[in-house]
């Protein structure tokens, strides 16, 4: 009884709400057809399936382990040049780069100031495995999971050391990229790093012209000069450098003690192999020197943050359509004024100019006080990166320097004892 | 001190730091999952009713023939004579002739079905996703013609450019079992 009730009920509701409402709002009702025609149905391909992506932080996660056992345990470049060549061929130019563990950090961030932003657990996987493994591996990612980082170490044909001053200085910029790129994401302003990413455009045949001269660029300057976007740009690299300083397991150029026969020396193109040093005459400098140094910086970052981010703030959507709004009706001749398309569309939908305004005001005060945090981040970075180049610790064997090893292996071929050790090994195996 | 320990100050303070950057990893993570409102799979779509066919998804994809694409949602569609999504205004006649059509590529396809029904397909490899006729179906028809991103061609960027460059920000994330937007059928509104 209650059963036909609810049918009814259900029934009712159907052609009150249902069907109603669907037919009555066409201006042409779909019409019934008199011949055996068959509508077609609209054709909807589907996306991959979830567990496809999960596939992939498996994929990840094994070229990572394994290149780190390659670095670490086999000691072997030519199995981090297969390894790279795998990454680069199934993240870079099968999964066409995206998405990837130096575009996840917008993610991340961007999930961490926006409730509610749309954030998968497989975009949380890609970003935290590379570091997590940093801690115990050093930068086994970027020597063979990293596709980017694979085509620019491939691509290496003659490298030009540089100065050690100018490598430190540059490699600044990498924080700086990361710095801006989290700047914009926590503001929702777009992602730069996936904007102006230099490879992604080569994995996909396919993207805006700007792309391609900057990957063109990138590209170019990879032949003479080893890894330039992971030495002086990668974001992704800001975050893994302090970590694997910290690392568990270090790669070491060679597999027993170091004879210091320089042979080593000039084997890494990216500048990573620190030399013999005795330590220098302590300078005595008074300790409150470095932390009104420290302080001094902070605030002179804070203060040029506050006025940068104010600045960046006028690359957000909202803030430039408020100030084209502003200026639109603030001008005589309105017809003078050439407006963007988002301008155009605020205005035909006639929507209020003062909630334009207030949102775009929030969006600038938001930059303002998250460019504090840019601007104090950016000058803690060059405080640390001066105090660590006045740092003069003794070291008594070539070993590299663990933030800015990549883990590529070239400097192995270049140690006799490896190679002693290595000859020994291929005897056993023959014999 | 640190020859009684035996560990070297050094080795301490790497212990340290590797455990706390474990825990901040760890927080990081955390947050950002706890903070996210739905841990599912994404792709992008356009919101049909948000879309004011501005012709920019024809441009600002970074594939250079657009992701986006024209589909037909056959269920409203009226089946018209003079459909104003196939003919360009001050059409000459209604009939298949070149200089009748609106689409610049010529990508839709009138075939006869019964008096006085015509029924519209789109050549998908043709379309450009430049919107006209879904303009002219959302304008004046029932808006059975609309833009919608063809998974089989969307690299599902980390950032849409489209999506950043959409005047009315139509393009939005959508969960991937869902897929694509109906007209009649949007739940999109949250």
């Amino acid at each position: 009884m209650i059963a036909k009730y609810r049918i009814i009920v259900l029934a009712g509701c159907f052609i009150l709400f249902g069907a109603g409402s669907v037919f009555s709002s066409y201006n042409f009702p779909p019409p019934e057809f008199d011949s055996n025609y068959i509508k077609p149905v609209m054709e909807k391909l589907p996306a991959g399936a979830d567990w496809l992506s999960y596939l992939d932080i498996v994929v990840l996660l094994g070229a990572i382990l394994l290149s780190a056992w390659a670095s670490l345990k086999k000691r072997s470049r030519s199995v981090i040049v297969i390894i790279s060549l795998f990454s680069l061929a199934y993240f870079g130019f099968y999964k066409e780069g995206c998405i990837c563990p130096i575009g996840s950090i917008q993610n991340v961030a961007a999930a961490l100031a926006n409730p509610g932003y749309y954030l998968p657990v497989s975009v949380i996987l890609i970003f935290s495995l590379p570091l997590i493994a940093a801690l115990f591996f050093g930068r086994a990612y970027c020597g063979g999971a990293c596709p980017h980082g694979a085509l620019q170490d491939l691509l290496l044909i003659k490298e030009i050391s540089l100065p050690k001053g100018l490598d430190r200085s540059l490699s600044v910029g990498a924080y700086l990229y990361l710095g801006l790129a989290v700047l914009f994401a926590v503001n929702d302003s777009g992602f730069l790093i996936c904007r102006f990413d230099p490879f992604v455009p080569f994995f996909r045949h396919t993207g805006p012209f700007y792309m391609f001269v900057t990957g063109g660029v990138f590209i170019l300057l990879s032949t003479f000069i080893g890894r330039p976007y992971c030495r002086f740009l990668c974001p992704y690299s800001a975050l893994l450098k302090p970590l694997s300083l910290v690392s568990k397991n270090k790669v070491t150029i060679t597999p027993k003690e170091c004879i210091v026969c320089n042979l080593c020396a000039a084997s890494c193109p990216y500048g990573a192999i620190n030399e013999p040093a005795a330590k220098a005459p302590d300078q005595k400098r008074p300790r409150f020197f470095y932390i009104a140094f420290f302080i001094a910086a902070l605030l002179l970052g804070s203060v040029l943050g506050y006025f940068t981010g104010g600045f960046l703030s006028r690359y957000d959507v909202n803030v430039k359509t408020a100030l084209e709004i502003h200026n639109y009706y603030n001008t005589g001749t309105k017809s003078a004024v050439i407006l963007s398309e988002n301008a155009k569309e605020f205005i035909r939908k006639g929507e209020s100019n003062e909630i334009l305004f207030t949102l775009a005001g929030e969006t600038v005060s938001h930059y303002k006080r998250s460019g504090i945090f840019l601007g104090a981040f950016i000058l803690f970075v060059l405080f640390l990166q001066i105090v660590y180049s006045l740092r003069r610790p003794k070291r008594e064997i070539y070993e590299p320097d663990s933030a800015r090893c990549v883990s590529c292996g070239r400097c192995f071929r270049d140690c006799p004892i490896h190679r002693k050790a290595a000859q020994k090994e291929n005897e056993n195996k023959k014999s | 001190m640190g020859q009684e320990n035996k560990i070297s100050r050094m080795e301490f303070l790497k212990k340290t730091g590797r455990g706390l950057s474990v825990l901040a990893l760890g927080g990081i993570a955390g947050a950002a999952l706890g903070r996210s409102k739905r841990k599912r799979e994404s792709v992008w779509q356009i919101d049909p009713d948000k879309c004011t066919q501005c012709g920019k998804c024809a441009t600002e994809c970074v594939l250079r023939v657009s992701a986006v694409k024209c589909v037909h949602n056959f269920s409203i569609c009226g089946y018209c004579n003079l459909c104003f999504g196939y003919f360009a205004p001050g059409q000459r006649e209604l009939n298949t002739g070149a200089e009748n059509q609106l689409c610049p590529t010529g990508a839709i396809r009138r075939r006869f079905v019964e008096e006085p029904y015509y029924e519209y397909t789109i050549k998908e490899p043709r379309c450009v996703g430049c919107g006209k006729c879904v303009k002219g179906c959302t304008a004046f028809g029932n808006g059975s013609l609309q833009l919608q991103i063809r998974h089989d061609r969307c690299k599902n960027c980390n950032e849409c450019a489209i999506a950043k460059a959409c005047p009315s920000k139509a393009i939005f994330r959508i969960p991937a079992a869902k897929g694509y937007i109906t007209k009649e059928n949007n739940d999109s509104k949250i």
